[in-house]
């Protein structure tokens, strides 16, 4: 009976290498990705036993087409997006519970409040809004950072992500502040409310934040724990 | 064989049906179980199979869990409730349809 040629582990490491080369950086893919490559030259021994690994691994790869990984990447970043405002979103709806809710009136009335205490109130609400959004990004950023430690370099699309949308919320709250017209930036600027509920939102997106990805490097870290 | 405009549109359909009878099912496992089944009729390409996994999972007609074989990890996939409804709903639709195209076609035995 012969023996079913298998890749050793040296070999699927250097796969890892090359899908990572090929920009399948979110680990959960390249798993997939690395073991259907790894069946496919497997298959391809059994008809061509006297083929090296990387002659055998090319003949397979050709049969993904010019695009290579591209399409399947591109479905994979939509489902992990949309998978990520889901946590976000049930975050949210998990809040909407007697204690929570009391505490999120409590917050929002001591924002309201600090708001509102000065005279120039245009002041205190770009001090605020600076201290909580450098302070939020802060957070994201050291998380990031610790993860990535932890895990090796290693990620999934929500460690990637976060960071840009907490950008793009600056970029929306600053926009606030420059670019409505005289009336409305009045409007807003003397009004502590819209800041209030917002820099409220904030707070509550970088809590979700924190925890969703908190959840995510523990799943990552099952993973590595089962590859060990 | 040029049935790559048939297939599109089922192809979902196909990938469900094959999850229910086995249980759950990694995706080269999928491809080799189609082209099984088909005879080599049928084949798919793993730039069409995986954003379609993807896609089901993201619906949550799918969920998926890890396991190490030879040494590496590897994916499979089980359908949710709800991928259960789909998968039954689709092969009822899908009986219907087919014996719509035979007798468009003639492709009866008992007309024939």
């Amino acid at each position: 009976m012969i023996n079913k040629r298998i890749i050793t582990e040296e070999e699927v490491a250097w796969l890892h290498v090359f899908c990572k080369k090929k920009d399948i950086k979110y680990i959960d893919l390249r798993i997939e990705l690395v073991d259907h490559l790894c069946a496919l030259v497997e298959a391809r021994w059994a008809t061509h036993p006297q083929e090296d690994f990387k002659t055998a691994f090319y003949a397979v790869y050709k049969g993904f087409g010019i695009f290579g990984f591209m399409q399947i990447a591109e479905e994979h970043e939509k489902t992990m997006n949309k998978r990520y405002w889901r946590e976000i979103w049930s975050y949210f709806k998990s809040w909407i519970t007697p204690p929570k809710v009391v505490l999120t009136a409590l917050l929002f009335s001591l924002i309201y409040l600090v708001a509102s205490l000065s005279n120039d109130s245009r002041f205190m609400l770009w001090i605020g809004s600076l201290v909580i959004y450098i302070f939020s990004l802060g957070i994201s950023i050291w998380q990031y950072r610790r993860n990535l430690k932890i895990l090796n370099g290693e990620q999934n699309l929500y460690m990637a992500g976060p960071r840009t949308y907490l950008v793009w919320f600056g970029y929306f709250i600053f926009q606030l502040f420059f670019n409505t017209g005289p009336r409305t930036r009045e409007l807003f600027m003397s009004n502590p409310w819209p800041v209030a509920i917002a820099l409220l939102l904030l707070l509550l997106f970088c809590a979700a934040n924190y925890q969703t990805l908190e959840k995510a490097k523990n799943k990552l870290l099952d993973l590595k724990a089962v590859v060990a | 064989m040029g049935n790559k405009k048939y297939i599109k549109g089922f192809l979902e359909d196909i990938v469900l049906h094959l999850i229910n009878e086995e249980g759950e099912m990694y995706g080269y496992e999928i491809t080799q179980k189609v082209r099984e089944l088909s005879q080599g009729a049928i084949t798919i390409t793993e730039g069409a199979l995986y954003p379609i996994l993807h896609k089901l999972e993201r619906e949550a007609k799918l969920t998926v869990s890890y396991r190490k074989i030879a040494g590496r990890l590897r994916k499979y996939y089980r359908l949710t409730p709800e991928g259960g409804v789909r998968a039954a709903t689709a092969s009822i639709e899908l009986t219907q349809f087919l014996a719509g195209l035979a007798g468009l076609f003639n492709l009866n035995p008992q007309k024939a």
